[in-house]
């Protein structure tokens, strides 16, 4: 009975001690990550993802012509490949980025 | 995007690089070309991107929350990587490629002459030299049947 007991209270403060040193991440709601809190480092508040309309509804400025296209890096199909391209691959020369909702529709 | 394809060569030519996107998976991609693209065109010649959950989409503007895809954007990117031009389309009605090319070729006229493009320029019509000469004079140089 002690022994059951004993072993019950190290698992608490073991998981008391992880979670309290960040080592262990409880998940929030909806599985989201929770902020980690560094000593001595402003929490960082990473912004929620929203659409554009969203975004321009809480007044954040959607990306529009004159500002610098944002860079990114996604797997790709090339020829019969799967490679990684990176916007920046092609950087000085014109590049055009067809964004379109799916494979397999009508349009 | 098929009729992207088909222009591409006249694309290429111009030195510009295509790239689609879309949240459909790199498998998606490779299935969709071999089915059904490939009886439209002979090959896709671009890389055909995959944006699980549209997130290049949002930084874009143009990732649809109620859909759960990138509707049809096309951004033009200067050798600068400054965005000169977009395009944002609902679903329903495809891009004209024709008007790419023509906004291309328009863009690559700018920064190479400084000179300014009018409504509905194609190669060889009028351009204009900015300046305040010609403020208010325009209709000596341009009128707007060289829009059509």
């Amino acid at each position: 009975m002690m022994k059951r007991w004993r072993t019950v209270l190290w698992a608490v403060a073991l998981t008391l001690v992880l979670v309290g040193t960040g080592t262990a991440q409880v998940l929030g709601p909806c599985g989201a990550s929770p902020q980690k809190a560094k000593k001595g480092v402003k929490m960082e508040m990473k912004m929620p993802h929203m659409s554009g309309m969203q975004m321009a509804k809480q007044g954040h400025r959607l990306l529009l012509p004159g500002d610098s296209a944002i860079n990114f890096s996604l797997p790709a199909v090339v020829g019969h490949d799967i490679k990684t391209i990176k916007l920046s691959d092609y950087a000085g020369k014109w590049r055009v980025v067809c964004f379109y909702p799916g494979d397999f529709t009508f349009v | 995007m098929s009729a992207v394809a088909a222009k591409y060569d006249e694309i290429s030519a111009l030195g510009a690089e295509v790239l689609s996107v879309s949240v459909d998976s790199v498998f998606s991609h490779k299935v969709w070309h071999e089915t059904e693209l490939s009886k439209m065109v002979p090959e896709i010649p671009y890389p055909m991107l995959s944006d699980p959950n549209g997130k290049i989409g949002r930084e874009y503007g143009v990732y649809s929350e109620d859909g759960g895809v990138d509707i049809r954007g096309r951004f033009i990117i200067d050798p600068d990587g400054v965005i000169q031009a977009m395009e944002v389309l609902t679903p329903p009605v495809g891009r004209n490629v024709s008007e790419l090319i023509r906004q291309l070729k328009a863009y690559q006229h700018v920064r190479k002459t400084g000179e300014v493009t009018p409504s509905g320029w194609t190669p060889g019509k009028p351009t204009l030299k900015p300046g305040i000469a010609i403020a208010g004079k325009i209709w000596e140089q341009w009128k707007p049947e060289n829009a059509f």
